[in-house]
C-alpha cells in the first residue's frame, strides 16, 4: 500500500522549470483520451499529472517521460490549458540532473547525439549521427535495409556538410544545456 | 456649536484585543465639539444601543459617533437608534475601528493611536452634517415580467394571484420556454407540458395578465415604482383578435423551414405554430422564408383563412407602459459545441446535441418520440452520451459547472432504455453531480436499473468507421484508453448565457457577471434582487438552474416585487446628488459618468443675463448615491448630501491634526 505524504517539491519543481500548475488537473482524462501513444506508456498522461500533484517521484522513473513525442495534443485539448507537454519536458529534465536511470535508455541517448552532432556542425550529418546512435545503442543491425534504400536513393549524403551559421548554432546549443 | 457625543464599541475582543478602546474613549472626551465620550462590550446590543438613547436625553447631545464596525454592518442599526431618541439619522457617524484597524494591525498601541484619529476625524465630518429626509414617491401597482418560460410564468402568476396587474412579455410567438421542449423532468419522470400547459393556460385565462408573445424589451427608463418601458410588439402578420387557431393556414402553406422549436432537426412552414399546445394559439408568418415577402407572391393562407386573420400589412407596433416592478426571466442560450473539432459535431449527422435527443424523444417532435440516427433513420443500438461539452473548461467554453447536465444525461439515458428495451448506453463524465432531492437516487437507479455504463473520463476523439462512430476516450478509474462503437453520440452541452442578454441588462441599467450572467445583488443573501432597485431576477438567467430551483426563484422574486408593490408610497435614501445650479456649466461630465442614467436636463434662465442655459438635474429617484457625478463635476457644482465637500474636508482636516499634535 502507498503511505501517501502530500509534497510540493515536484509539484514546485515543475512550475519553476515550465511554468506549469499541475495542481490544475482535475483528472478527466483527455489529455489521455487523445494521446497517439498512450498505448506504449506504462503511466498514462493523466496518471502522470496525478502523480505530479501529490509528488510521487516514481513518475520520473516511468517510460511516459520519454516516450511521450510532444505532439501536444493533450495541450490543444486540455480543457484547463495546462501545457502538459511541457510538464513532459520539465519531468524529462528533472530526470536528467537528478540521473535516475531512464526507463528507455536508447531515447535519451538519440536525443544526445543528435544534439551534440548538430552543435558540431550546425546541422545533421545523418551518416554520422546513425552510425553513432547504432553503435551506442547496440541496435547495429535493425533498420539496415531502410538505410540502405536511403543511401541508393540519395537521402544520405556521405559526407558532412556544415551550415554556414554553425558558430551560431554552436552557441544556442551550449547556452541550452547550461541550464 | 454641536454637542457631540463618541461611543466606542469593544465588539468583544474584536476591538478591545487590539485597541484600548478606554483609553481611546477617555481622548475622546479631549475633542473640540465632544461633551461626553464612553465605550461598551456590545454596542449594537439592546443595552448598548439603550445607553446611547439615555445619553442624547441626558447630555443633550445633537451629534453622535459610533466607533465601531463598517457603517456596511450596523449603520441602519444606529441610525434607528438616534432617531428613537429624536435626532435626525444623518446625525449619527460611524468611525470603523474595526475592519480598517483592530482586525487589520497587530500594535496595540498603534491600533489605539489609530482608533483615535479615526474618531477625530469623524467628529470632525458630523459636526457639518446637515439633516436629511427621506424621499417620497408613487408606486404604480403593476409588474412588467419578461421571458415567458417557467420562470417568468410562475412569477407572473404569483403576481397576478396577489391582485396586481403582470405584462408578460415573450420573445417567441408562443410562452413556455425551454420546458415546453422537454419530454419528461427528472428526477420524477413527469411529463414536462403535462404540468406546465396547465400553467400556461392559467396565464392566459388570468384576468390579471397579459400576455404579449412575439414582443421584445425596447427601452426602460425610470426607477422602482415608476419604470416607464417601451414594449415592440414585432409583426405577426396573423390579427390575433379574429385568428380561431384552425390551423388551416399553416395545412396550405407551401413554405418549409428549419424548426428553431425543435433545435433544428425538424422542419416547419413559414406560418407556424411552435407546438401544439402554444400559448397564444395564434401562427407567425417568418417573413425570411414566406413566399408573398420574399418573392411577393402566393397569398395562400390570407385566401383560405375563414377568420380573414391574416394581415400582410401588419407593422411592428410599440406599447408604452408604467410598471412598479420588473422581473427579469430571459433564460439560456445553449452552447455551441460544433468549437470542439475532436468532437464532429456539426460535420456528422449522428452527433446531435442533448437538446435535439430531447426533441427526438418527445412525442410531439420531429420523430414522433422514435429515436432513431439521422443518417439513416433506423434505431441506434449503442448511444454515447459526453458529459461536460462547454462546461468545466476554461481552454474552449466555460470554467463553470452547467448543474443541469448531469441529470438530464441520466434521464436520457433512462429513457433511452424505456424506449429501446436492448440499446446500449455509455456515459462519459468527470463528476457526477446529483444535488438535489432525489437526484443522486435517480442516478443510481439509471446505472442499477436501466444498465448504463459510467465511464469516467473525457473523450479525445470521435470518428465514423465502417458505418459506426468510434469514440475514443479514457477510463480514468482503469488507467486505460477505451475504444466506443456508437450510432448515436449525445452532447451534454452547457448552458451559457443569452447572446442578446447584454443588451437587455444595459437598458434596465443592471450589471452582468465575467460571462454575462445577469447579477444578484447578493449571492447569498440577496439573490433575487438586482443593484437596481425594483428589479428582480428569476431562472436560468442568473445562472443554470433546473426547473425546481427556477420556479423557487421565480416565487421569491414574486413575493419581493409584491412587498414593493403593496405599498402605498416608496421612501428612498436621501443620500442622492444635488446640483447647484449657479455653479452648473452644463458640461455633462457628471452624464457621461452616471452609470444609473439619472442626470437630466435642465433648461434654467441664468440670473444676471437673463439668458436660457442648460444645466445638469439630478433625479432623485434614480440616484444610487455613488458620488461618480461628484467628482466628476469640474465645478465643483455637484455634492452628495450626507457626503458633501465640506464634510470630507473636515474629515480629512480632523485626521491631519491629530497628527500635527
Amino acid at each position: 500500500m502507498l503511505d501517501l505524504v502530500a509534497d510540493d517539491t515536484l509539484a514546485n519543481q515543475i512550475k519553476e522549470i515550465c511554468g506549469e500548475n499541475v495542481k490544475k488537473c482535475y483528472q478527466c482524462g483527455k489529455c489521455t483520451a487523445s494521446c497517439p501513444l498512450a498505448f506504449a506508456m506504462d503511466v498514462k498522461p493523466n496518471q502522470v499529472m496525478r502523480m505530479a500533484q501529490i509528488g510521487l517521484r516514481d513518475v520520473l522513473s516511468s517510460s511516459t517521460i520519454w516516450i511521450c513525442a510532444s505532439c501536444a495534443s493533450c495541450t490543444a485539448r486540455c480543457p484547463l490549458e495546462i501545457r502538459i507537454s511541457y510538464v513532459m519536458d520539465a519531468l524529462r529534465e528533472i530526470a536528467l540532473k537528478e540521473n535516475i536511470p531512464p526507463k528507455e535508455p536508447r531515447i535519451p541517448l538519440f536525443h544526445k547525439i543528435f544534439c551534440r552532432w548538430v552543435g558540431w556542425l550546425g546541422k545533421l550529418y545523418e551518416l554520422g549521427f546513425i552510425m553513432e546512435y547504432k553503435l551506442r545503442s547496440g541496435q547495429w543491425f535493425n533498420d539496415i535495409l531502410m538505410g540502405i534504400k536511403m543511401f541508393i536513393n540519395g537521402k544520405l549524403n556521405p559526407f558532412p556538410t556544415t551550415s554556414p551559421n554553425s558558430e551560431v548554432v554552436r552557441q544556442l546549443m551550449e547556452k541550452t544545456s547550461q541550464r | 456649536m454641536p454637542r457631540v457625543g463618541v461611543f466606542v464599541c469593544w465588539c468583544g475582543v474584536n476591538i478591545a484585543k487590539t485597541v484600548d478602546v478606554e483609553q481611546v474613549a477617555q481622548k475622546a472626551s479631549t475633542l473640540p465639539g465632544v461633551v461626553y465620550s464612553t465605550s461598551y462590550r456590545y454596542m449594537c446590543s439592546d443595552p448598548g444601543q439603550e445607553l446611547i438613547r439615555n445619553a442624547i436625553s441626558e447630555h443633550k447631545l445633537d451629534r453622535v459617533v459610533v466607533a465601531s464596525c463598517s457603517p456596511a454592518m450596523h449603520e441602519t442599526t444606529f441610525q434607528r437608534a438616534v432617531s428613537e431618541a429624536g435626532l435626525n439619522p444623518y446625525f449619527m457617524e460611524m468611525a470603523n475601528i474595526r475592519e480598517q484597524d483592530s482586525w487589520v494591525h497587530e500594535d496595540r498601541e498603534l491600533a489605539t493611536e489609530k482608533a483615535f484619529e479615526l474618531i477625530a476625524a469623524a467628529v470632525e465630518r458630523v459636526k457639518r452634517a446637515q439633516p436629511l429626509e427621506p424621499l417620497e414617491f408613487s408606486v404604480e401597482k403593476k409588474a412588467l415580467v419578461i421571458g415567458g418560460g417557467i420562470a417568468g410564468i410562475q412569477a407572473a402568476l404569483d403576481i397576478a394571484e396577489a391582485g396586481f396587474q403582470v405584462y408578460l412579455v415573450e420573445k417567441s410567438p408562443s410562452i413556455g420556454g425551454r420546458m415546453a421542449q422537454f419530454d419528461k423532468t427528472f428526477p420524477t419522470l413527469d411529463c414536462a407540458m403535462c404540468i406546465l400547459s396547465p400553467k400556461m393556460v392559467d396565464c392566459y385565462r388570468h384576468p390579471n395578465i397579459k400576455i404579449l408573445s412575439y414582443s421584445e424589451v425596447e427601452e426602460v427608463k425610470g426607477f422602482v415604482g415608476n419604470f416607464e418601458v417601451t414594449i415592440k410588439k414585432k409583426a405577426r402578420s396573423v390579427n390575433e383578435d379574429l385568428c380561431t387557431g384552425c390551423g388551416l393556414c399553416i395545412e396550405r402553406c407551401p413554405t418549409k423551414a428549419t424548426s428553431e422549436f425543435d433545435e433544428g432537426i425538424g422542419e416547419r412552414k413559414a406560418i407556424y405554430i411552435p407546438f401544439p399546445q402554444a400559448v397564444p394559439l395564434v401562427p407567425v408568418i417568418d417573413r425570411e422564408v414566406c413566399l408573398w415577402f420574399t418573392k411577393g407572391r402566393c397569398g395562400l393562407c390570407q385566401r383560405v383563412c375563414p377568420a380573414k386573420a391574416i394581415d400582410y400589412s401588419q407593422q411592428d407596433t410599440y406599447i408604452k407602459e408604467k410598471f412598479g416592478t420588473i422581473i427579469v426571466a430571459t433564460g439560456a442560450d445553449i452552447f455551441d459545441a460544433s468549437v470542439y473539432g475532436e468532437y464532429g459535431y456539426g460535420q456528422h449527422p449522428d452527433i446531435i446535441t442533448s437538446a435535439q435527443l430531447e426533441r427526438m424523444i418527445n412525442s410531439s417532435g420531429p420523430t414522433k418520440g422514435e429515436i432513431i440516427r439521422p443518417s439513416n433513420g433506423k434505431h441506434p443500438e449503442s448511444v454515447v452520451f459526453i458529459q461536460c461539452v462547454g462546461s468545466r473548461d476554461e481552454q474552449k467554453g466555460y470554467p463553470y459547472c452547467s448543474r443541469v447536465c448531469c441529470m438530464y444525461t441520466a434521464k436520457h439515458a433512462l429513457l433511452l432504455k424505456e424506449h429501446l428495451p436492448n440499446v446500449k448506453t455509455y456515459i462519459f463524465y468527470i463528476d457526477i453531480r446529483a444535488f438535489g432531492k432525489g437526484y443522486e437516487e435517480f442516478v443510481r437507479r439509471v446505472q442499477d436499473e436501466f444498465g448504463a455504463i459510467y465511464i469516467r473520463g473525457r473523450v479525445g476523439r470521435i470518428y465514423p468507421e465502417n458505418g459506426k462512430l468510434i469514440v475514443q476516450g479514457t477510463d480514468t478509474l482503469l488507467g486505460q484508453q477505451v475504444k466506443v462503437e456508437a450510432d448515436l453520440v449525445v452532447l451534454a452541452a452547457a448552458l451559457v448565457p443569452r447572446k442578446d442578454v447584454k443588451d437587455l441588462a444595459r437598458k434596465l441599467n443592471i450589471s452582468t457577471d465575467e460571462y454575462g450572467w445577469l447579477m444578484e445583488a447578493h449571492p447569498k443573501l440577496r439573490p433575487v434582487e438586482t443593484m437596481t432597485k425594483g428589479i428582480f431576477l428569476a431562472g436560468t438567467c442568473q445562472f443554470p438552474k433546473d426547473i425546481p430551483d427556477s420556479v423557487a426563484q421565480a416565487s421569491a422574486a414574486a413575493s419581493k416585487a409584491i412587498a414593493i408593490m403593496q405599498q402605498e408610497s416608496l421612501f428612498s435614501e436621501p443620500v442622492v446628488a444635488r446640483v447647484n445650479k449657479n455653479k452648473c456649466v452644463g458640461c455633462f461630465s457628471c452624464k457621461e459618468v452616471c452609470p444609473y442614467s439619472a442626470i437630466e436636463e435642465e433648461t434654467v434662465l441664468e440670473q444676471t443675463s437673463g439668458l436660457e442655459k442648460k444645466i445638469a438635474k439630478v433625479n432623485p429617484g434614480l440616484c444610487q448615491g455613488c458620488g461618480n457625478c461628484a467628482s466628476a463635476c469640474r465645478s465643483q457644482a455637484i455634492d452628495l448630501l450626507g457626503f458633501t465637500s465640506e464634510q470630507l474636508i473636515a474629515q480629512l482636516e480632523g485626521l491631519a491634526k491629530v497628527e500635527r499634535e
